[in-house]
């Protein structure tokens, strides 16, 4: 009960006209973002982020998290009708969504992902509305070993789920690390790695890092390939179709199997929505009733990407608000906007904020709902951006990179290490290393050795501890598991692949 | 053997940066009390396990060669698995243009070495324009509008609305800016 009154003062704080406007601009923004192909969500929530300066913390929150939603929801529509995903976690929809349209149902594809970011937006803000206070409660009791159990998890987690090499994932994230660890560090004081600049003993600002390495190393690799976009097809005819109750009914387990698997993903640092998108897909493969079609045009390869990847969005505030841990580079940012406008999330945040954590909850059903309707009405509106020359809104994305970056600290020198994270994105997709976990490790680096100090100093540089104590040793199983699973999977398919090679194939 | 080169080089050099950082963190100064693991503990072993990873997948590419097979992440065994419309997430090989990349990287960078000169507004309409050619859009009169305008329109946002301080450059280019900011009504 105390939690529906909670909620309800949530929604009159989102509808004070700031809030509200936030709110609109943030789900206009994010759709814009997950548009326009050479921008990437999590490149546009920080290019968003300087906006936010001069902003009260309420609707500073609902801009970036309206954007966060909006962009799992607006990339679908490039993916469906042009065959160009917006996001990577749309690039599942080019398999059923696209086929669907080449068929001549574009409307009717459009409707199911409408249908699958409505459920999965409104089933996983619920879910995390009932889970966040028993969560931080939960997390109250947490100690050093927990916090550093939990981090870990999610960092291991970034590099056995990510696409590519999992060596390269590993260093990528050990690169991160290290850049975390420049300055001067919190226990002794001691400089490490500042090289004599004294800018350096203040540390490397994680936005800088992901600024640098998402949004202009991004335009770097788009230039080098001369800002080449394909021809778009016609796209006049854009209209939504939803789907019949009956045929709603018919895809339930669907919506159901990938709203549960978004919100499990959404909670584990480091899995983010294009993990979800994948692993739903995956998983209605193995489970959906019509599997052998899928691929040809099939609600569900439509329905559990699109569901699970908007779900996640929910999931991610849950650690982020009641543990002050962001599991994904989106989350990461919004965790930069609160720590700019002074507030720590973590466990007390419900004692100390709870009208700011339901205002954010009460901003997400109506981010979902609203998302949907500028869906559903808006959208032929919104795509004529895709007709924007790449290089006029790749040179504005640059210009954003470097304000976003001076204003944080009024220093040109911050200018200079965008420059320098922009070449190493640049070289990082050059030799197909992955960003994220160098940019997971960047934000949780700091967090991770400070529990792992204080856990070492507490228990007597006693390692086992993270290993013998109930809730840390468990999620350290889950470390384990999350490293293992990858390396399992691999020989299992290559058995699989000499036991097909051996003759075998033809009785399977 | 280029190609081999090609493929190490990459680990060759994380693991050179990362035995120097090593060498740098052993000379770390502190006092920790006694038996307590020090500052230089934590990086120490970052490094150690960068280093190991490298020469790792520098030994298993000399000498394995592809048998050596690659270790991926589940996102990738999911996508191998898919339909195979799922090409589009490996993308295809698409034509570069090396020095497009080049030009762009000179510019960025004579941009942050110039701002504090030439100020905010003239060293941004100027990059603008710079960036939008070698972007290879053409259309003069649009690349011209759009610097001028974003530029105003930035200076105008961040400065009036934000209150960011954005550089004013040296004279004589500094009365731009201050002719502009009387303009907006900027103090």
């Amino acid at each position: 009960m105390d939690v529906v009154l909670q909620l309800g003062t949530g929604f009159l704080a989102v509808f004070e006209p700031v809030n509200l406007l936030a709110l609109a601009i943030g789900l206009v923004a994010g759709m814009l973002v997950a548009v326009l192909p050479g921008l990437t969500l999590v490149m546009g929530i920080v290019l968003a982020l300087p906006f936010t300066y001069g902003m009260a913390i309420t609707p500073s929150i609902i801009l970036l998290t309206a954007m966060y939603i909006s962009g799992t929801y607006g990339g679908a529509f490039t993916a469906i009708l042009f065959r160009i995903p917006g996001e990577p976690l749309d690039v599942p929809l080019l398999w059923d969504g696209y086929a669907m349209a080449h068929k001549g149902k574009p409307a009717k594809a459009l409707g199911w992902t409408l249908l699958a970011a409505l459920t999965g937006g409104l089933v996983s803000t619920a879910a995390a509305v009932a889970m966040a206070h028993p969560f931080a409660r939960f997390a109250l009791k947490f100690d050093s070993p927990e916090y550093f159990s939990i981090i870990l998890f999610g960092l291991t987690s970034v590099v056995a789920l990510g696409g590519g090499s999992m060596i390269n994932a590993f260093i990528s994230l050990c690169l991160g690390l290290m850049l975390a660890s420049v300055g001067v560090d919190g226990i002794y004081g001691a400089e490490r790695f500042t090289f004599g600049v004294p800018m350096l003993a203040d540390g490397i600002e994680y936005l800088t890092v992901m600024v640098g390495a998402y949004g202009l190393g991004e335009v770097l690799v788009r230039l080098e390939q001369g800002f080449e976009t394909p021809p778009l097809a016609q796209g006049d005819e854009v209209s939504t179709e939803f789907p019949s109750l009956r045929e709603i009914s018919e895809i339930k387990p669907t919506l159901l199997r990938s709203s549960v698997l978004g919100i499990v993903l959404g909670l584990i640092p480091g899995a983010g929505a294009t993990i979800a998108s994948f692993v739903a897909y995956g998983t209605e493969a193995q489970y959906c009733k019509r599997r052998e079609q899928l691929g040809s045009g099939l609600p569900e390869g439509i329905v559990a990407p699109q569901t699970a990847s908007t779900a996640t969005v929910a999931g991610h505030m849950v650690p982020l608000l009641t543990l002050g841990i962001p599991g994904s580079g989106a989350t990461a940012v919004i965790l930069g906007a609160f720590l700019l406008h002074g507030m720590q999330p973590g466990p007390q945040v419900f004692i100390n904020n709870s009208g700011l954590v339901y205002a954010i909850f009460a901003s997400l059903f109506l981010g979902v709902i609203g998302m949907c309707l500028m869906g559903y009405f808006a959208i032929k509106l919104l795509i004529k951006v895709l007709y924007l020359p790449e290089a006029v809104t790749s040179a504005f994305v640059v210009l954003f990179c470097f304000i976003g970056a001076f204003a944080a600290r009024n220093n040109l020198t911050d200018l200079w290490m965008i420059v320098s994270f922009g070449v190493i994105g640049y070289l990082f997709e050059k030799f197909r290393f992955p960003i994220a976990p160098m940019v997971l490790g960047c934000i949780l680096g700091t967090q991770a050795e400070n529990s792992f100090m204080t856990s070492m100093i507490s228990y007597q540089n006693d390692w086992t501890i993270f290993f013998t104590r109930p809730i840390s040793g468990t999620v350290m199983v889950f470390v384990v598991l999350a490293l293992a699973f990858p390396a399992i999977r691999h020989l299992r398919n290559e058995y699989r692949q000499r036991w097909i090679a051996a003759g075998n194939g033809r009785d399977a | 053997m280029l190609s081999h080169i090609r493929k190490n080089a990459p680990y060759v050099a994380v693991f050179a940066i990362a035995a120097y950082l090593y060498y740098l963190a052993r000379q770390i100064d502190f006092a920790a009390p006694g038996g307590r693991i020090g500052p230089d503990f934590w990086p120490k072993a970052i490094l150690l396990l960068a280093m190991a990873t490298c020469a790792y997948e520098v030994v298993k590419n000399v000498f394995f060669g592809k048998a050596g097979g690659e270790l991926a992440g589940v996102l990738q065994s999911i996508v191998a698995e898919a339909p195979a419309e799922g090409a589009a997430m490996t993308g295809e090989e698409q034509k570069t243009y090396p020095h497009l990349l080049l030009s762009g990287i000179a510019m960025t960078l004579v941009y942050v070495l110039l701002i504090e000169r030439l100020g905010f507004f003239l060293c941004t309409f100027f990059y603008l324009t710079g960036f939008m050619l070698v972007g290879r859009y053409r259309r003069a009169g649009v690349v011209l509008a759009t610097s001028l305008i974003g530029s105003l329109v930035f200076m105008f946002v961040f400065m009036k609305i934000v209150y960011v301080s954005l550089p004013l450059g040296q004279t004589p280019f500094s009365e731009v800016s201050f002719f502009l900011m009387r303009l907006m009504g900027i103090r």
